[in-house]
């Protein structure tokens, strides 16, 4: 009876187990914000390029860090169009990244130390707080051949990658 | 300046200022608030650019003076750019609801090497409409001003008038206490013997006169103080006039006619008329 008893209560018990949630929330301490969309300007037949002294306009992304020295900005300027007209001929990519606004007097530092590798620039994000990066992009149709007419558009590529 | 917008959510009014620094690197807080009681600053965004050589040192304060302890300010950000590139900075501090009229003149100061472009401050605010419940009507515990009644003022107060009655009480009781003491009662018999006696008496004072004036005359004249005129009677002869003109045709004669000097003085009229017209008609 004890041993029934003791099994039916070791029995009983594992029926009574449950597993118990532990619930939390991690919010995000890195936000990427889009602030202004680039425009292609079109200074020669073969060239496209946001330089505002080509008549383009430079595309411009906010990172809102709450962490400081927690997350790296990665951003990749483009290497193709993602829409445009057929293209017969290559097409030869620069770009660069740059800080462009600051919410800390430190952060103008961030220029300095960047690392750049392809296309792509890597900063250091060392202070909390906010930061705009600006993007340069140009594009040189092969063979000094000018770009068929119609819309083009090409992607900025702008991460925020923990350290 | 102009305020850039209020919004409104329940009874607390939220709003923003427009640039501080618009018009240079100092500003008066009053004319970037509204004078709103109880008005509290909540946050403060400025922006600028700091233009400098990487190398040099360059520290630039945002900050306003503190009206509630002098030499103190009531904001104050501070930016280091020492041994930084220069560049565009943006930053948003709340503030912890401070009172609007503790914000003194604000302004961007710059040391070391370099300088502040294109700044940009705006100040965002909150207050109550109804922080003083008599500035509306609406407001819940507005209480309806009462007049105010001019107050008028009783003559009976006044110094004079009251030392007037009271001289006037101390002489009608005086008058009351000797009337008492002699114990007359007005229109008793008592009172008309005593008339009539008063009377007597002044027909027998006016009587006395009289005859001490005519002892005196007699005295002044026994000793030829006056001259004889003095009271010798005047004669009064009689003047009779008896003018008249005897008229007997001459004085008719020489009269001229009336209505001959009328005509001659219409004669002239229209001459002298004639004489001035012809100087007009010239």
């Amino acid at each position: 009876m004890f041993r029934k008893l003791l099994v039916c209560a070791v029995f009983s018990a594992s029926v009574a187990a449950e597993n118990v949630p532990i619930n939390g929330t991690v919010e995000g301490n890195c936000i990427v914000v889009p602030d202004t969309s680039g425009v292609y300007g079109n200074p020669s037949a073969d060239v496209l390029s946001t330089a505002a002294t080509d008549g383009g306009v430079l595309p411009v992304v906010r990172y809102d860090v709450v962490l400081a020295d927690y997350y790296k900005a990665v951003i990749t300027t483009p290497t193709s169009f993602s829409q445009s007209p057929g293209l017969a001929d290559t097409v030869a990519w620069t770009g660069s990244a740059a800080v462009h606004e600051v919410s800390d007097a430190g952060m103008s530092a961030y220029d300095t130390n960047k690392i750049e590798y392809n296309a792509t620039t890597e900063f250091d994000l060392t202070i909390a707080g906010s930061t705009w990066f600006e993007m340069e992009s140009k594009a040189e149709y092969g063979g000094d051949k000018p770009f068929p007419g119609g819309n083009y558009t090409a992607m900025v590529e702008a991460n925020c990658i923990a350290k | 300046m102009v305020y850039s917008h209020f919004s409104y959510s329940s009874d607390i009014v939220f709003g923003q200022s427009l640039n501080a620094a618009s018009d240079g690197m100092r500003w008066v807080m009053t004319n970037v608030l509204p004078q709103q009681m109880g008005l509290e600053v909540t946050n403060v965004l400025y922006r600028y650019t700091a233009v400098k050589d990487p190398d040099t040192g360059m520290i630039v304060y945002v900050q306003n003076e503190d009206t509630a302890n002098e030499g103190e300010y009531v904001f104050r950000s501070v930016d280091d750019w020492s041994g930084l590139p220069g560049n565009t900075i943006t930053k948003s501090i709340p503030v912890n609801a401070i009172l609007g009229s503790r914000f003194g003149d604000g302004e961007i100061v710059v040391e070391g090497e370099g300088r502040v472009d294109d700044p940009f401050i705006v100040y965002s605010y909150r207050f109550d409409p109804c922080f003083n419940p008599q500035s509306s009507p609406d407001c819940e515990g507005f209480i309806p001003p009462i007049p105010d009644i001019p107050e008028v003022a009783d003559p009976l107060e006044d110094d004079y008038v009251q030392d007037e009655i009271d001289r006037k009480a101390v002489m009608r009781s005086e008058e009351d206490e000797e009337e008492e003491r002699e114990g007359v009662v007005e229109g008793s018999e008592e009172d008309l013997e005593k008339q009539m006696l008063e009377e007597r008496l002044g027909i027998a004072m006016e009587s006395s006169l009289a005859a001490m004036d005519n002892a005196t005359e007699m005295a002044l004249a026994n000793m030829n103080v006056f001259p004889n005129s003095y009271s010798a009677s005047l004669t009064s002869p009689e003047y009779v006039s008896k003018a008249y003109i005897s008229d007997n045709g001459t004085l008719v004669k020489t009269l001229v006619r009336q209505s001959r000097g009328i005509r001659m003085n219409n004669a002239q009229d229209k001459l002298h008329r004639a004489l001035v017209r012809s100087q007009f008609e010239r």
